[in-house]
């Protein structure tokens, strides 16, 4: 288990804009919200899939939408919480580990923001290329609204959130795909959360040696 | 058709008169402290030198890094209220996030977030609440601030409610100085506030400023209109400028480019421009500066200003130099290069004596450095010359051979060669950036959301 403070985000930041290559909108806001958040909040305890008890319930967060938009409306930590929320009472659970659902862009960076907030451990991982096993996902939007949906297919989730997210501001932010321990240890991609922060630790310490050609005069 | 261009940089103020595309005359003068004294002695200088009667001049463009330098050096920024219309939205990031501290201590902004604010789409989350935004104007003038900057969700796509808040504001303040941020233009909300209340800062400089510059015109006997260049080497109006100064930021580095491609007739190529307190490096594609894609940042704040894409290193004319010859700056005594600098009779070693003692330069009075260690000042030459060659190595994307230009005040430093590029120096290399201010055009920009789902076909072709 490692603990992760406001500091490390710098670097996390920087590797999910390398992993983001380009897409899942400014992980700068992402950053500022996290930083924000941890420093209030306190540090987020990130924990490796070996550590998962086999019922634990793992959520996995995400916003979800145009990433261009979340520049301008930028989503709220407080939206996550509803989602979680709305999520918790349909599974009449509530979660015990969180986890990123992208670990690139924006949200990579928001994941640890919501963990901070909620004083949950984030799981050293992601969802990016696999298949997960459940369906349901809770939204949240900026005034407080919420929508579960329980869908028999991955392709229905996808149809039904697009319509939604019109109507809801163009992006919503998510709690998602919940699972077990069991499952989240078959299913999730392992230390990708730690190879962000290496790959932006990597970048920093070449500024600061002034490696390569760098990017600040 | 005269027209003056008119350069007012960290060190010098440089003027050039031109008819179309010729060069008639250029002459430099130190920057003076206040505004006026250095361009109405440039005015003059020039108008007399070049033997044309005022009378005969069309225009005159100006662009200056007096608003840059505000921002840089957090100096004369004014108290900024500022009103967010976004609620129940964006709380996750107040106004002025990610700030460096001392910025923010300067402008100590009076900050309200209120109700309102556009969907993507046009829809309104909420309408402007009047109650609101008079609380806030109250506020405002208890506190003495008289600038102010409103903001808005999605403001690009619909400025009403900001238009809305700044009349509304008008009635309790008649006298505030009101900047909405879809004026400033950019993406991204927080960009497009941090550039309104980067611009609500330099109110009162602005208004300072274009005065000071309106009544050199006036006594140099100028009735021709003002101008002032703008960050993408575009021009606008005297009065525009007043209201919106944060547009002039990196017209200094713009103009040199501008001027170095057009004297020299080249479109692609290095450009570096050699002033007293710095250096600045940049590429020249097709005849433009190659911009910056990413978020730029104005003082250390987000912004989205279509800027150069410059690499600035500390070493210019001015640039103090240690006695021991190791440390070369990064202070520089600027604008007092004429009274500090050694082969001007004072006791600061700078650049430009290292210059002269080497041989490469010829200004002022070589005797006053004869003393001066000749391998050390050798080595030091070359130590110079190595950051600019570094510099320029950064800014390269390939190993293709391109022309390397060299303009500025203090291009002598330099030399013949960096970094394996022949340097050249086009005709008036000393003035291009008040050349590159005489060839700025008016501009206009047209943004416009359109909905594809209402507009009917006929229309959307």
């Amino acid at each position: 288990m490692r603990k992760v403070d406001a500091e490390h985000i710098e670097a996390i930041t920087l590797g999910a804009s390398v992993y983001g290559t380009d897409g899942g909108s400014d992980p700068d806001i992402g950053k500022l919200i996290a930083m924000d958040m941890l420093r209030r909040h306190g540090s987020v305890p990130m924990i490796d899939v070996d550590s998962l008890l086999p019922d634990d319930l793992v959520v996995p967060v995400a916003l979800v939408g145009a990433p261009t938009l979340a520049i301008d409306k930028f989503p709220s930590t407080q939206q996550f919480i509803g989602a979680l929320a709305a999520l918790e009472k349909t599974l009449g659970r509530k979660a015990s580990v969180l986890m990123c659902a992208e670990a690139g862009g924006l949200n990579a960076t928001l994941a640890f923001a919501v963990a901070s907030q909620v004083g949950l451990p984030l799981l050293d991982g992601d969802l990016v290329g696999r298949a997960w096993p459940e369906l349901q996902m809770a939204l949240c939007d900026d005034r407080g609204n919420t929508v579960v949906m329980e869908t028999v297919t991955n392709q229905h989730t996808e149809r039904f959130v697009r319509s939604l997210l019109g109507d809801m501001g163009g992006s919503a932010c998510a709690a998602l795909f919940p699972m077990t321990g069991a499952q989240a240890k078959l299913a999730a991609n392992t230390g990708s959360l730690t190879k962000l922060r290496e790959a932006g630790d990597t970048i920093l310490a070449a500024r600061r040696n002034k490696l390569g050609s760098g990017t600040s005069a | 058709m005269y027209r003056i261009g008119i350069d007012v940089g960290g060190t010098n103020t440089d003027a050039v008169l031109m008819d179309g595309v010729d060069v008639l005359h250029a002459v430099k003068t130190a920057t003076s402290t206040d505004v006026m004294t250095g361009v109405l002695a440039v005015l003059r200088k020039v108008i007399s030198g070049s033997g044309i009667r005022a009378a005969d001049l069309r225009a005159v463009m100006i662009g200056t890094t007096h608003f840059t330098n505000a921002i840089t050096e957090r100096r004369a920024l004014a108290r900024v209220g500022v009103i967010r219309l976004a609620l129940p939205a964006t709380q996750s990031l107040q106004p002025l996030s990610g700030w460096p501290e001392d910025i923010a201590a300067a402008i100590r902004a009076d900050v309200h977030i209120v109700g309102s604010g556009f969907e993507f789409d046009g829809r309104e989350i909420a309408p402007v609440v009047a109650a609101e935004i008079r609380a806030a104007a109250e506020a405002f003038s208890a506190n003495g601030i008289r600038n102010v900057a409103i903001s808005g969700v999605s403001s690009l796509i619909d400025d009403s409610q900001e238009r809305r808040a700044a009349r509304l504001l008008h009635e309790v303040m008649p006298d505030a100085r009101v900047t909405l941020s879809s004026e400033v233009g950019g993406v991204g909300l927080l960009e497009l506030e941090n550039a309104a209340i980067l611009n609500a800062s330099l109110g009162d400089l602005g208004h300072s400023i274009m005065d000071a510059l309106g009544n050199a015109m006036a006594q140099a006997g100028i009735a021709a209109p003002l101008f002032l260049t703008r960050n993408d080497g575009t021009l606008m109006s005297a009065e525009r400028a007043a209201r919106f100064p944060i547009l002039t930021v990196a017209c200094g580095p713009t103009n040199s480019m501008r001027g170095a491609a057009f004297l020299s007739k080249e479109t692609d190529a290095i450009v570096i421009d050699i002033g007293g307190n710095t250096s600045d490096v940049g590429v020249l594609h097709q005849g433009f500066p190659r911009a910056v894609d990413a978020v730029i940042d104005v003082g250390g704040v987000r912004t989205n200003f279509r800027m150069p894409d410059i690499r600035t290193i500390a070493l210019g004319g001015g640039t103090r130099i240690s006695a021991d010859y190791e440390s070369i700056g990064p202070e520089s005594v600027g604008y007092r290069l004429h009274e500090e600098a050694l082969v001007f009779g004072g006791r600061t070693l700078t650049a430009s004596d290292i210059a002269v003692a080497g041989g490469l330069a010829g200004f002022g009075d070589r005797d006053f450095v004869a003393h001066l260690d000749r391998d050390s000042v050798d080595r030091c030459i070359t130590r110079m010359q190595d950051k600019l060659a570094a510099a320029v190595d950064r800014v390269r994307v390939s190993d293709i051979s391109v022309p390397l230009l060299v303009v500025g005040g203090a291009s002598a430093l330099a030399g013949d060669r960096l970094g394996g590029l022949v340097v050249t120096r086009p005709p008036h290399f000393a003035v291009a950036n008040a050349v590159g201010a005489a060839m700025a055009q008016a501009s206009g920009k047209y943004e416009r959301l359109l909905d594809l789902d209402t507009l009917s076909r006929g229309e959307k072709k």
